[in-house]
């Protein structure tokens, strides 16, 4: 085995921090959590839903030559946003915390395929007939959830 | 697989927190790895042990599992 940097010898234990009260040691684990990463998300998450808002309305109101880059566009590159700011997340972590989240989405896939068996099943019976937006935003809030709370135990 | 990291953690009196921090890997994978619920990449395993200067094989012990074949707990592969 080569030469290590460390030292072997066992130190000393870590000196006693100044004493904090417990809620200041809760303010501490709450501002990590929230961190950059997960701020980051969230905020994405949120413009890909107001875009999606704003494609629904959109056709109402605007002209055809500019609908379909409201439509179409617009929420792809939102959604183009959240997914660049989830996978930097999933570059930042660790391998243990990047196994839960593939284990997440693979989850969140299970989940909304079944979901969307079920309904279909209600389908045959009479319900309406299931818009694709709504298994979408179903997809990513089973998503979201997941991973909000893989990042809050790996705090 | 086995490990003795608890022990050798706690010879040092470090918490799980300083070792995840000497790791650079999350508290959580400390925890996961020291309960056996997750088997450390190659990588970690070597920082592990390059951390407490001591061979891997010394610090993660495989649990021998009984044979597919013959049933034997552990019964190691025939010499070709």
């Amino acid at each position: 085995m080569p030469e290590s940097d460390f030292d072997p010898q066992p130190t000393r234990p870590l000196p006693p921090g100044p004493p904090q009260s417990p809620g200041y040691q809760m303010l501490g684990r709450v501002n990590k959590f929230y961190s950059l990463r997960v701020v980051g998300i969230l905020c994405s998450l949120w413009t890909y839903l107001c875009a999606l808002g704003v494609a629904m309305v959109a056709p109402r109101y605007l002209a055809p030559d500019t609908r379909n880059f409201v439509v179409v566009v617009l929420p792809l590159l939102t959604g183009v946003l959240v997914v660049g700011i989830i996978f930097m997340a999933y570059v930042a972590s660790d391998e243990y915390v990047r196994r839960r989240i593939l284990r997440c989405a693979a989850l969140t896939g299970v989940i909304v395929a079944f979901s969307t068996l079920g309904y279909f099943c209600l389908e045959m019976l009479g319900y309406a007939r299931l818009s694709m937006i709504v298994v979408n935003l179903y997809g990513w809030a089973v998503f979201t959830a997941l991973l909000m709370w893989i990042l809050y135990r790996a705090r | 697989m086995r490990n003795i990291l608890p022990e050798l953690r706690a010879q040092r009196g470090w918490t799980q927190g300083d070792l995840a921090a000497k790791l650079s890997v999350s508290r959580q994978t400390v925890n996961a790895v020291e309960t056996g619920r997750y088997e450390p990449s190659l990588s970690l395993a070597f920082a592990i042990a390059a951390l407490f200067a001591q061979p891997i094989e010394s610090i993660f012990q495989a649990q021998r599992q009984p044979s597919r074949f013959t049933g034997d707990p552990g019964a190691a592969p025939a010499e070709p």
